[in-house]
């Protein structure tokens, strides 16, 4: 069986990355909007995306609204890259078994 | 897998799942041009329909325009024509950009009664852009939304 990457192949953090392929190429989700979509703690997300952002996979952007701190989330090519591989080794898997 | 709080999937089937499951949930952040089209066409068909209704051909003149020597007729045709013809390349902007063929459809649409709006005269302008431009936006709001419906079975 080939291997599946270890980042991605946990729930929550094959959620999050989903979710930001399933965006346009290039657009950023600001990270509210983002915890709305997961249904996930503040806490949890952040922790999910520390570890992708190590692996080169999301990119964080911490910016200002007004005085109001806003943090946008975007797949990198990287990370684009690593989710295609990854559902194509699931059919893989999946087309091997039946 | 290497920590305990977040496990594999339980199969490639579930991680499949997972992934079209959030696929659809991330479709909530498209905008729905259905819902922009059929508020703009609305607008416009009102909004226009009302001012071709109750317009008297004297409504108020730029002071600028007639020292140019511009009668009320152009100003009107002109103002109507130069408004529907922005919004209609913006649409066309729009749909290039995002690649929303509905969008860029209705941009040549409203870009085309633009024009053809200074051909019908005052107050029929009005009337012109009420319906061809108002009636436009409402059809491609009910395309808009027949598609979306066939899109998400």
């Amino acid at each position: 069986m080939t291997e599946l990457d270890p980042v991605i192949h946990a729930q929550a953090r094959l959620r999050v990355v989903a979710t930001l392929a399933s965006l346009a190429r290039d657009d950023r989700i600001a990270f509210p909007r983002l915890q709305k979509l997961l249904d996930m703690t503040a806490g949890n997300l952040s922790t999910h995306l520390r570890r992708l952002e190590e692996a080169g996979y999301v990119t964080i952007t911490k910016t200002h609204e007004g005085r109001t701190p806003a943090t946008y989330v975007a797949l990198t090519g990287t990370g684009r890259v690593a989710f295609e591989t990854y559902t194509a080794t699931l059919r893989t898997v999946l087309g091997g078994a039946s | 897998m290497d920590d305990e709080t977040d496990p594999a999937p339980a199969s490639a089937a579930e991680a499949l799942s997972i992934i079209g499951r959030q696929r659809r949930l991330a479709q909530q952040t498209v905008p729905s041009s259905a819902l922009l089209f059929l508020v703009w066409g609305s607008a416009w068909l009102v909004g226009y329909g009302g001012l071709w209704l109750s317009s008297d051909d004297d409504g108020p003149t730029a002071p600028a325009a007639v020292l140019a020597g511009a009668s009320d007729e152009v100003l009107g045709l002109a103002a109507n024509s130069i408004a529907a013809l922005v919004v209609g390349l913006l649409y066309l902007a729009g749909g290039a950009m995002w690649r929303a063929t509905g969008m860029y459809v209705l941009g040549a649409w409203i870009a085309l009664v633009g024009a053809g709006s200074a051909y019908a005269g005052m107050p029929d302008s009005y009337l012109w852009l009420s319906l061809a431009g108002g009636g436009g936006m409402l059809a491609a709001g009910l395309v808009e939304l027949v598609r979306g419906r066939r899109a998400t079975p």
